[in-house]
């Protein structure tokens, strides 16, 4: 799903890049841009938390061509009244203004706006705002003419309350994609660089809500490379293999050391020797009432007398 | 926290033009360690090398003078919940003749940020600060910037929590200094974790995290692998 995603197969929408401190979600961010540069999509990058010139490093010239940076990092507050994008007053009129003003009026060519990165807007401005933005961003967008194919954004998780890509997912029906690092030392196959998994969340327009989880790599150039099968690494993720790779060591002996399905099953059935078991408990209980008797057969030679052997005795 | 960041930070920046805002300790502390480090910064600050804004004595000046300085850059101790904007004028003219001058590139070192929460601005304006900071003297004049910021982690302080995590995202080195977590030791002082995030820019690769632990002399410190201190081996 990732892959198709990246390659716009899926319906149009907002995509959501949710990472973290320990997984950055940014070089996943570009491919998504390398994709859609690719396309022949114009490709306008809004940009808040670095510089242009930050964000086209590793870029490739013939991506760079298509894309249409808008400056939100240079002066966001407008403290050196540069005139740039303001981030507080940042609404869906003026980032259709922003994406219509480089498309020169009513334009059929698919575009691709990207948001980088949500988590600087949300400082500014409540989630309730921001959502209801990025919502009026889209009518307006569809009013004017414009096919914004795909609306991109990366939001760090670890700045907010975790219910913020919920809250987007639900009201502006976005694909919330989650990448957090894969186990240690798990390659996916034709890479040579640690992975990082993606758990993918998409709600579609009939209501069904898809959840995949796949592992991805990005190499050079920002190729995406995704599986969904698990990874097998050094410490081998699967596990299934770890059990048969040690030696047997009743193998190859001159007696025999194993057992039978029989023999297995009777040495189950012999009782412990110092096993309190409900039969010895039993008997204990009832070895008090007198049932033991001593049973004497005296020979011929014995010599049995009746009298009492002390009544001679004088104290 | 180290006790005494910046004035290692200082050594390293040879050549350049140095913006110190020094809001925790005096001027005479810094040039005292420095100069154990070999490091005049009495003669740097003569020759136009270092400015340093002296946050202990700058700030009372502030608020005891009568005269509307809206220029001072202690202007936000005046008044609540006000940005930082007067701070960083400060630090954007000090740096910005660096490219007319023969220094090398400007470096901004800051001691410490925790201590303007404690205060009284807020965390989106030490952000706001800082992001400006950053826009101005790594974008545009390609410097670098040192920061000293105190981890509450363990004190549940939000707003500091907050303020770490989100420079923890912007930063490209993080230098995290803690003690042993077994207590006092008189060979080792403490323990250096070191975090170079997403070391490349061209495909996804993760943090490189190597730690350290380190023993501070008289001149100098000595870092060394765990397990490997003078005492052991």
């Amino acid at each position: 799903m990732l892959e198709s995603l990246s390659r716009g197969l899926e319906p149009p929408g907002l995509i959501l890049i949710a990472d973290s401190f320990e997984c950055e979600g940014r070089s996943l961010l570009k491919s998504f841009v390398t994709s859609a540069a690719l396309r022949g999509e114009c490709v306008h990058v809004f940009t808040f938390e670095l510089s242009d010139v930050e964000f086209s490093i590793g870029l490739d010239d013939g991506v760079r061509t298509r894309l249409q940076f808008h400056d939100g990092f240079s002066d966001p507050l407008d403290w050196e009244q540069m005139g740039m994008l303001p981030i507080r007053n940042l609404s869906g009129q003026e980032l259709v203004g922003c994406v219509g003003g480089v498309e020169a009026g009513p334009s059929q060519q698919p575009c691709t706006v990207v948001l980088d990165s949500l988590s600087s807007l949300l400082q500014h401005k409540p989630i309730s705002q921001l959502a209801r933005d990025l919502q009026d961003f889209q009518q307006r967008a569809a009013t004017a003419g414009l096919t914004v194919r795909r609306l991109l954004a990366l939001l760090h998780t670890d700045l907010h309350p975790p219910e913020v890509p919920q809250v987007l997912g639900v009201q502006l029906g976005t694909t919330v994609i989650t990448v957090t690092p894969s186990p240690e030392g798990s390659r996916l196959p034709g890479s040579s660089l640690p992975s990082n998994m993606a758990s993918i969340v998409q709600r579609r327009k009939s209501g069904k809500v898809v959840r995949q989880e796949e592992y991805f790599t990005i190499e050079i150039g920002f190729r995406l490379i995704s599986s969904v099968e698990p990874l097998l690494g050094k410490q081998g993720v699967a596990g299934s293999d770890s059990v048969s790779v040690q030696p047997d060591p009743a193998a190859h002996l001159p007696f025999n050391l194993r057992l039978t399905e029989q023999e297995r099953e009777a040495r189950e059935q012999v009782p412990l020797p110092y096993h309190f078991s409900t039969e010895k408990k039993m008997l204990l209980l009832h070895g008090g009432s007198g049932d033991a008797r001593i049973y004497y057969q005296p020979d011929e030679s014995d010599d049995v007398d009746e009298e009492d052997p002390d009544d001679d005795l004088d104290f | 926290m180290t006790e005494q960041p910046c004035p290692t930070a200082v050594t390293s920046t040879r050549g350049c033009k140095v913006c110190f805002l020094g809001l925790v300790q005096s001027f005479n502390h810094y040039s005292l360690v420095a100069q154990k480090l070999g490091v005049q910064l009495s003669a740097a600050r003569e020759k136009g090398q270092l400015v340093f804004l002296e946050g202990l004595r700058s700030s009372l000046d502030s608020l005891l003078t009568e005269q509307q300085d809206s220029r001072s850059p202690f202007e936000f101790l005046s008044s609540p919940d006000t940005s930082l904007n007067c701070l960083y004028e400060f630090v954007r003219v000090s740096l910005s003749e660096t490219s007319e001058s023969t220094w090398k590139f400007p470096v901004l070192i800051i001691d410490d940020l925790s201590v303007l929460l404690s205060l009284g601005v807020s965390a989106v304006n030490i952000l706001n600060f800082m992001h400006y900071c950053r826009a101005t003297i790594c974008s545009k004049f390609m410097g670098n910037i040192v920061m000293l910021v105190h981890n509450t982690e363990d004190l549940e302080d939000e707003e500091n929590n907050f303020v770490v995590k989100s420079l923890s995202h912007q930063c490209h080195l993080i230098l995290q200094v803690e003690g042993l977590t077994t207590g006092y030791c008189k060979d080792i002082h403490g323990q250096l974790t070191m975090t170079c995030r997403s070391p490349s820019p061209v495909k996804s690769e993760r943090n490189i995290t190597k730690i350290f632990q380190y023993k501070v002399q008289d001149k100098n410190v000595n870092f060394f692998a765990r397990g490997t201190s003078s005492s052991v081996l």
